[in-house]
């Protein structure tokens, strides 16, 4: 009798907050005006060929009815890219990296790598995994996103 | 919660990273890119089924060479350089280096054109402008077997030989490939140090695309910059990443010319301003006998029974040596032939030319004297003969 209350009380919770997740990606173009201010363009991708940039937009938004907490986003740099320095954002998010394949998560500054016996500052081209951590409840209809940059190799 | 407090500084070993090489940095064409993204959430603290989306891209075609010349040493229609292929006489006008800087398998085509202002292709060597006899149908090309060059040598393969006249090279070549312009022999005439300048243009005319199996789409032509083609049931786009994005570069390398120059003067007011002079001077007169050692009389005159010796100088002032030089001279008229006259010297005129043949020939009434080889090369090294014979005045 105990075990059907609990399940009866968690399957509205199941139903109840359900958090939607797209993720697109952009051909992103740099472009120098005249003033030689340079700006950075996302768009559509049409074709992309090693060494270019490719933008992920991750948009997340709650269809349901209750607030989501303890949101996080995970995201492996793709395979045949490397991530682009400090290109990771998102309003409202912490953002935290792997450079061991996802097993452990810190700040960039607080990156380190060791090679050849020696321990070095992580580069942008050792991380494999972005984390985005929202500290704050995602409410219902409420939507963001958060993005990072990759360079094809 | 403080965020700080989640995150712990930590240090983490590469052991599991796959460390980027060089040759990982150009993705195929044809490999998908997959964006994996995973959200995590709560409600009430009771974790929810973790979301997943996913955004695939595809890598294009990037469509890149380089082709430049190997050096700014000009080759040389010296015999070393003279290349007998198939039984056809080549010289090599150009020799180039071809790397496949895309990130497909490509297949490359080749044209030569002479260039028509050889001089200004390697700015230390001059000399003057001149064309392959035939034109731009006089070259040919060759493919270096080695990925060294090694130089033009019966192993190498001849493009001709090749399917669709194209040279297949795989991407991120570890060193270039180098590629041979000929001109058939035959076609290269001219005079010493003239420049016969040629541009090879190599286009890509097709690429590999790879597969979602990992095996290749072979050849697909490749369209326009930024232009589609469809392999496999996949369109791809194709990416001119060359300087002119127009999938083929032109580089340009010439040959210098080394013949010999026995040439006569400069074809000014003086005719003996050359290599190739002849003077006579009267040794004695019926009258004027000769002097001691058979020396010419000064007092001595063209007159009937007078002795006439002629004196013939060569010199090879070109940058190669002539080979099987025959000089001939028929006697003048009126006068005859002395028998057993015919000398050849070295420069000092005194010296005895050793291995020439001196003769006769009665039936044409003509000196034929056979010198051999002239040296040419540098100014030291260039050689000058002389032959003297003598005639009387009929």
């Amino acid at each position: 009798m105990r075990l059907f209350f609990l399940t009866l009380l968690m399957l509205p919770m199941l139903a109840s907050a359900q958090v939607t997740l797209t993720t697109e990606a952009y051909k992103i173009i740099v472009q120098t005006n005249d003033d030689g201010i340079v700006s950075e363009e996302w768009v559509t991708v049409e074709e992309v060929v090693p060494g270019d940039k490719v933008g992920y937009r991750i948009s997340y938004e709650n269809t349901g009815t209750q607030d989501a907490t303890g949101v996080v986003i995970n995201n492996p740099v793709p395979d045949n890219t490397v991530y682009v320095a400090n290109s990771a954002a998102g309003t409202g998010s912490q953002i935290t990296y792997s450079v061991d394949a996802g097993n452990n998560f810190a700040r960039s500054a607080e990156l380190i790598v060791e090679k050849n016996g020696l321990k070095s500052k992580a580069r942008a081209d050792d991380i494999t995994h972005i984390r985005w951590t929202l500290p704050e409840a995602v409410a219902p209809q409420a939507s963001g996103s958060v993005e990072f940059q990759v360079r094809v190799k | 919660m403080n965020f700080k407090n989640l995150v712990a500084p930590v240090v983490f070993g590469a052991l599991s990273l796959a460390v980027a090489d060089a040759y990982a940095d150009n993705t195929e064409a044809g490999v998908t890119i997959q964006n994996t993204a995973t959200l995590t959430y709560d409600v009430n603290t009771v974790a929810q089924t973790p979301v997943t989306a996913v955004d695939n891209v595809l890598v294009d075609a990037k469509v890149d060479l380089t082709l430049e010349r190997t050096d700014n040493t000009p080759s040389t229609t010296a015999a070393g350089d003279l290349i007998d292929l198939g039984g056809v006489e080549y010289y090599v006008i150009g020799e180039f280096k071809l790397k496949n800087t895309g990130n497909a398998d490509s297949y490359f085509t080749f044209s030569a054109t002479n260039n028509t202002d050889d001089q200004a292709i390697i700015a230390a060597v001059t000399g003057n402008n001149k064309n392959t006899a035939n034109g731009d149908s006089d070259f040919a090309f060759f493919i270096e077997d080695g990925t060294n060059s090694s130089g033009l040598d019966s192993s190498d393969t001849a493009l001709s030989g090749l399917a669709n006249n194209e040279l297949k090279l795989a991407k991120d070549l570890s060193s270039d490939q180098i590629i041979y312009v000929v001109a058939n022999a035959a076609s290269v005439q001219g005079s010493d140090e003239d420049l016969f300048g040629v541009d090879l243009t190599a286009r890509v005319s097709a690429v590999d695309f790879l597969r979602t199996d990992g095996s290749t789409a072979d050849r697909t032509e490749v369209t326009s910059h930024n232009g589609t083609a469809t392999a496999n049931g996949r369109t791809f786009s194709f990416v001119f990443a060359d300087a002119g994005n127009d999938a083929q570069q032109t580089a340009a390398d010439l040959l210098k010319a080394s013949f010999p120059d026995l040439g006569n003067g400069d074809g000014g007011p003086n005719p003996n301003d050359g290599n190739f002079t002849k003077t006579s001077v009267v040794i004695s007169d019926p009258i004027n006998t000769a002097l001691a050692g058979g020396a010419a009389n000064p007092d001595a005159k063209a007159i009937p029974g007078a002795v006439v010796e002629y004196t013939i100088t060569i010199k090879n002032t070109g940058s190669a040596d002539a080979g099987n030089v025959v000089i001939t001279d028929p006697i003048p008229a009126n006068t005859t032939f002395i028998a057993n006259t015919i000398q050849a010297f070295q420069a000092d005129g005194s010296t005895a030319l050793a291995g020439a043949t001196l003769n006769f020939d009665a039936g044409n009434n003509e000196v034929v004297v056979g010198l051999g080889t002239l040296d040419g090369g540098t100014a030291a090294e260039q050689e000058t003969n002389i032959i003297k014979f003598r005639v009387t005045i009929d």
